[in-house]
């Protein structure tokens, strides 16, 4: 240690300040300036007024995994009065740890959706052929399914569209059956 | 069918330590860390590879309710880990070169930080969430950046046998510096990331600073009366141990509650152990298997299963990839460099020192894990991050090798350990390479080089390898592993000085080093010291009957130079009395100019020669035949007097010389059908003679035709 002299303490010493003024100059310009997409995480059970017959019946819930303005998400239907709502979040849940098409074979597997959120309202958008018990579409053109979705406490408004199908959709956040890890 | 939770994770156990120890080893095939295939493990058993292929079975595998039991599990493991890198880390390593590698080590931490603070501003809106603190995000970011692992990098030191050149002290001090540097600034970004602010994280720091303060005074006073304890029992007894482990747990829990993180606390006990060489050893020995063979492969898997390659679905993504991947090569290469060179490192050590510090590995793995779990970093950024980590230490032994090639590294060594011969000397170059796998049982292989090596400026290089067959084993540490080839070292030293006659020893110049796998290192050192010979004693393979199995087959199989087997059978120590079992080709030339030499070497010598009678291909081998009279014919009377040459039939060769080697110490014979040892397809020798041979018994198997075995003795002695 006793080879520490002088010039090594000036100089580590300006190492260290500069450094020091430079994070401190990085950080000042973020926080003043840089702003990261909203979380919006989380599962949310949807809602329409307007559900055709063929949803009606039909539990949807959205799960949606966010890194930064990077999206992907899970629509997951599944029969109401065999599924209470704990089952499809579970499911959904299992899904999105696990990544896996669906946890077991009785579930249905969920529609994979990704999108981007550069603003609000932002997009998410899948190809799934069949939705519930609706017709199933096999044109790739027409099986397009967008949701655009705004962001707001706890919730999110907007429209569900596929095929010929167009609704206004609600959806609440549901908070999680287990602590994330 | 419903499966208990205890009943899944005892499968995952099942699967993730078989998975980890497979891919381990088909890295360790391709000289990479073992730590790289238990990485590599944990993501295959993840969404990025078993969930695509096989969702249905990856959920049933691993359902969200068995999560928390894991995470458990390889936390657990986490904190007994990092006491045991703490338990490594040494103020030694501080002992030399302190100026340059404070220097170097705090640059190469400056460097990637800074770069990594400013990428933080572009990456912060892309891949962060609001609810992150710009600050926590740029702290974690530049963390993140300038790690080094030294546990790895102590790792990749001692299988280079780097540990006791200056490049490697000074790299082990570098990274043991940014070791603990960057753990105080992850400290820091645990705090800020809980408290928001870096002013609202002072309390966290005050705490963090006191309990440091109290572990360096109070704890590490009452550790030393633990070693003084130990050094009047000699021993770790289960109480002792207990004790310390209820230490680890509660020193990583008061961290946890202080607000940094659990694994500080472990990290700290582990670093202010007194550094006694029994205690740490005995302590690292005893808790070291279970921790990595069983709880560390689980941190992989729980890593693996966080990680989703397949959220790099867009091609900007992937560059925003190679950003973060070039941002942290090039900073800690570049720090590290610029930094080496101006303390007056040459360029290759300073090259090399770049790539060995961009080694980050596991504790890189340990960071993002943390930084995912506080939300710091999303789980796109943590996928592009593992990457660099995977990237990052996978590429450093190849680099590694490309500025510091192993073979001028064994070159080095075998140079350090040989004087410099007269050059005009024209019999200077005759070497013989030894590999002894134990000391104590090999003096007669050691006694035949030197006859066969004959007077001095011949060398004879008994070679002992100290075995590393795992990355993370204690005795791979370059402190233990210098021990390890000290203790051989001076166990060889002991064999050859119990040598008779004293004048043999002077030839004789010992070879220590570390080796991952003996044979292909064998060789590969043959190859350095430009060996003439490589002389093996017979060892029995533990898997294979055959006797020319194991390494003894592999060195045959794939050595470019001259090999010969010897097996050991009577205790005699003289070989007074010779025997060559001659069928004229090019292994059992080499094996008569064996002889030959030796007949040199000792005048009361006496060889037979049993030549094998060829009927039907009598004038097809001409040049053997030639290569055997000529030999003779170049021979002084002196020796050619003491030869014997005996005909035999080709009924049964094989029982004639089994035969005749019962009046003889020692028989020579080269791989050929002919003496039953013969190389098979499968590279298999097969050892007839080797079972039934009365007396010891040397195979020799020829690799050059250029070199001749006797060359210096005929030009030493006038013809007669």
């Amino acid at each position: 240690m006793s080879q520490f002299n002088l010039k090594s303490f000036i100089f580590y010493g300006g190492m260290i300040g500069s450094v020091l003024v430079l994070f401190n100059g990085v950080t000042a310009y973020g926080e003043r300036n840089l702003k990261a997409p909203a979380k919006i995480s989380g599962d949310y059970l949807l809602n329409s007024s307007d559900l055709p017959t063929c949803l009606q019946s039909e539990t949807i819930l959205l799960t949606i995994a966010q890194s930064g303005i990077y999206l992907t998400g899970k629509l997951t239907l599944s029969p109401k009065e065999t599924n209470p709502v704990a089952q499809p979040l579970a499911t959904a849940k299992a899904g999105k740890q696990a990544n896996s098409a669906s946890a077991n074979k009785t579930t249905p597997k969920p529609i994979q959706l990704h999108g981007l959120m550069q603003s609000q309202p932002f997009s998410l958008v899948g190809n799934p052929t069949q939705l519930g018990s609706c017709p199933q579409v096999d044109s790739p053109t027409d099986n397009t399914l967008t949701l655009q979705l705004q962001s707001q406490e706890k919730s999110l408004v907007g429209q569900l569209r596929w095929a010929n199908l167009t609704l206004n959709i609600t959806g609440q956040f549901q908070e999680p059956l287990l602590p994330e890890h | 069918m419903h499966i208990e939770p205890i009943v899944l994770v005892l499968i995952q156990i099942v699967v993730v330590i078989g998975f980890s120890r497979l891919m381990g080893i088909a890295c360790r095939q391709i000289q990479q860390p073992l730590v790289i295939g238990e990485i590599i493990a944990g993501i295959l058993l993840g969404p990025s590879f078993l969930g695509l292929i096989a969702p249905d079975f990856k959920a049933w595998l691993f359902p969200v309710e068995t999560l928390p039991y894991l995470n458990i599990l390889s936390q657990i493991g986490l904190i007994f880990f990092m006491f045991l890198i703490g338990l490594e880390l040494n103020l030694k390593y501080l002992s030399g070169q302190f100026e340059t590698a404070i220097l170097t080590s705090h640059v190469s931490i400056v460097v990637p930080f800074t770069l990594g603070s400013i990428l933080a501003l572009f990456l912060y809106p892309l891949v962060s969430n609001g609810d992150v603190p710009f600050t926590a995000f740029a702290l974690f970011l530049g963390s993140a950046m300038s790690i080094t692992a030294f546990p790895v990098l102590a790792r990749i030191i001692t299988e280079n046998n780097l540990q006791r050149t200056k490049l490697g002290t000074l790299a082990l001090t570098c990274a043991a510096v940014d070791d603990v540097t960057a753990w105080c600034l992850l400290a820091l970004a645990i705090a800020v990331a809980r408290t928001g602010t870096i002013i609202s994280a002072f309390p966290t720091i005050i705490m963090s600073i006191t309990y440091i303060a109290l572990m360096v005074t109070l704890g590490r006073k009452f550790l030393t009366k633990l070693l003084i304890h130990y050094k009047r029992t000699g021993r770790l007894s289960q109480l002792t141990l207990a004790g310390i482990y209820m230490g680890i747990v509660v020193s990583a829990l008061i961290t946890e509650l202080i607000g940094i993180h659990l694994i500080f606390g472990a990290f700290f006990l582990g670093a202010i152990m007194p550094k006694n060489a029994g205690l740490v050893k005995e302590l690292a020995e005893k808790t070291e298997d279970f921790v990595l063979i069983f709880l560390l492969p689980i941190f992989f898997a729980f890593s693996g299963l966080r990680t989703e390659i397949g959220l790099l679905n867009r091609p900007e993504l992937w560059l925003l990839c190679g950003a973060i991947l070039a941002v942290a090569i090039s900073g800690k290469y570049f720090g590290t460099y610029v930094a080496a060179r101006v303390s007056g490192i040459n360029k290759r050590d300073a090259s090399a020192l770049g790539w060995l510090m961009n080694t980050r590995g596991l504790t890189e793995l340990i960071v993002l894990n943390i930084g995912l779990s506080l939300g710091v970093i999303t789980p796109l950024l943590f996928t592009m991050l593992v990457i660099m980590a995977l990237v990052t230490t996978f590429m450093t032994s190849p680099l590694l090798e490309l500025t510091y090639p192993k073979d001028k590294i064994r070159l080095d060594i075998v140079e350090q350990e040989t004087p410099e011969l007269d050059p005009e000397a024209p019999n200077n170059n005759y070497r013989i390479l030894v590999p002894v796998a134990n000391p104590q049982t090999q003096k007669g292989l050691l006694k035949l080089a030197t006859a066969i090596a004959g007077k001095s400026p011949s060398i004879v290089h008994p070679l002992s390898l100290v075995e590393i067959e795992e990355d993370y084993q204690f005795q791979s540490t370059p402190d233990e592993a210098s021990r390890l080839i000290k203790k051989r070292r001076e166990t060889l030293e002991e064999l050859i000085a119990s040598l008779d006659p004293p004048e043999i020893r002077e030839n004789i110049y010992p070879l220590v080093t570390i080796a991952s796998d003996v044979s292909r290192e064998t060789v590969k050192i043959a190859i350095a010291d430009k060996a003439d010979l490589i002389l093996v004693g017979w060892h029995r393979s533990g898997f294979v009957d055959n006797r020319l199995g194991g390494r003894v087959g592999k060195i045959l199989n794939t050595a470019p130079v001259d090999v010969a087997v010897f097996i050991h059978k009577k205790q005699q120590q003289q070989f007074n009395s010779l025997l060559v079992a001659y069928a004229e080709n090019i292994h059992d030339d080499f094996g008569f100019s064996l002889a030959l030499r030796m007949l040199f070497d000792d005048p009361l010598r006496q060889l037979q020669v049993l030549r094998l009678k060829m009927t039907k291909q009598a004038n097809t081998n001409d040049e053997s035949s030639y290569e055997f009279r000529r030999m003779l014919e170049l021979l002084p009377a002196a020796v050619r007097s003491r030869i014997t040459i005996t005909q035999i039939e080709d009924s049964d060769p094989i029982r004639a010389v089994v035969e005749a080697s019962k009046q003889v110490d020692l028989t020579l014979a080269g791989t050929s059908r002919t003496w039953g040892i013969e190389r098979q397809t499968l590279g298999r020798y097969t050892d007839e003679l080797a079972q039934n041979c009365h007396s010891s018994l040397l195979i020799t198997r020829r690799y050059s035709r250029v070199i001749s075995h006797i060359a210096s003795f005929i030009n030493e002695v006038p013809a007669n």
